[in-house]
């Protein structure tokens, strides 16, 4: 059994109680993805399993067998920061940073979902095969993701001007 | 967690096949089942009317399987 992570094939653990949290940081050695509550409600485990944003806490290793895993370690590429990254750290994204590999897996995988046009809590129209991602949409789909430090503003900010340049992530109204 | 056998079902036929055994479980997206596990609230496994709360050793010898939807 075995399964891909940032591009790599590893050995699936044998005991199905081993989380893909677990498996990526205590079995493959990559801490950049954090564990903060354990139990789903944080999403500071966030990592992408094909693309999609997933919770690493409660999916178990061997759910993904033959999936293909991208953490924060993964989304460098040829030694340079990813565009979000760099955007966080241009935003001042953070303070202490425990939840920033997860702000910006999720984020990653949200870009995604706008781009396949799912729609959101806060969208007008859910037939729509475009999603325009202005500040309410941004924010509601990021919500799920706690900053304890409570940098909010500039994890939006940073996401809207990596994937929504011209979005002044600040205003009050669409 | 209380140890539990895990099961991946080939097809739908497969899933009702597997789902069918005692104590079985379905695991799907938006589940809350693994952390209630973790917590062992989910133990029903580890139950036995007949002998009380059987822990490990029953668990082992009536694994759990966890099944996947295809």
């Amino acid at each position: 059994m075995s399964i891909i992570v940032n591009g790599s094939a590893g050995e699936l653990p044998d005991d199905p109680r081993v989380s893909l949290l677990d498996y990526l940081r205590e079995h493959s050695g990559l801490h950049g993805t954090k564990k903060g509550c354990d139990q789903g409600a944080c999403r500071a485990c966030t990592v992408l399993a094909d693309g999609e944003r997933i919770l690493a806490c409660l999916a178990l290793a061997v759910q993904y067998e033959g999936r293909s895993v991208t953490t924060i370690e993964g989304l460098t590429e040829a030694g340079s920061l990813h565009p979000l990254q760099r955007a966080f750290i241009a935003s001042d994204g953070f303070q202490c940073g425990y939840c920033t590999p997860g702000q910006i897996c999720s984020a990653v995988g949200m870009a995604r979902e706008v781009s396949r046009g799912v729609p959101s809590y806060v969208t007008g129209d859910l037939s729509a095969e475009t999603v325009r991602l202005g500040r309410d949409e941004l924010r509601e789909r990021m919500s799920g993701n706690l900053c304890r430090c409570g940098a909010y503003n500039g994890v939006v900010a940073a996401i809207a001007d990596t994937y929504a340049p011209g979005t002044n992530a600040m205003e009050a109204a669409e | 967690m209380i140890p539990f056998a895990y099961a991946r079902a080939a097809d739908t036929a497969d899933a009702v096949r597997l789902g069918s055994v005692a104590n079985a479980k379905y695991l799907g997206g938006g589940t809350n089942l693994v952390d209630l596990m973790r917590e062992t609230i989910e133990r029903r496994l580890g139950t036995d009317p007949q002998h009380g709360h059987g822990g490990r050793e029953h668990a082992a010898a009536h694994p759990l399987p966890l099944l996947l939807r295809p």
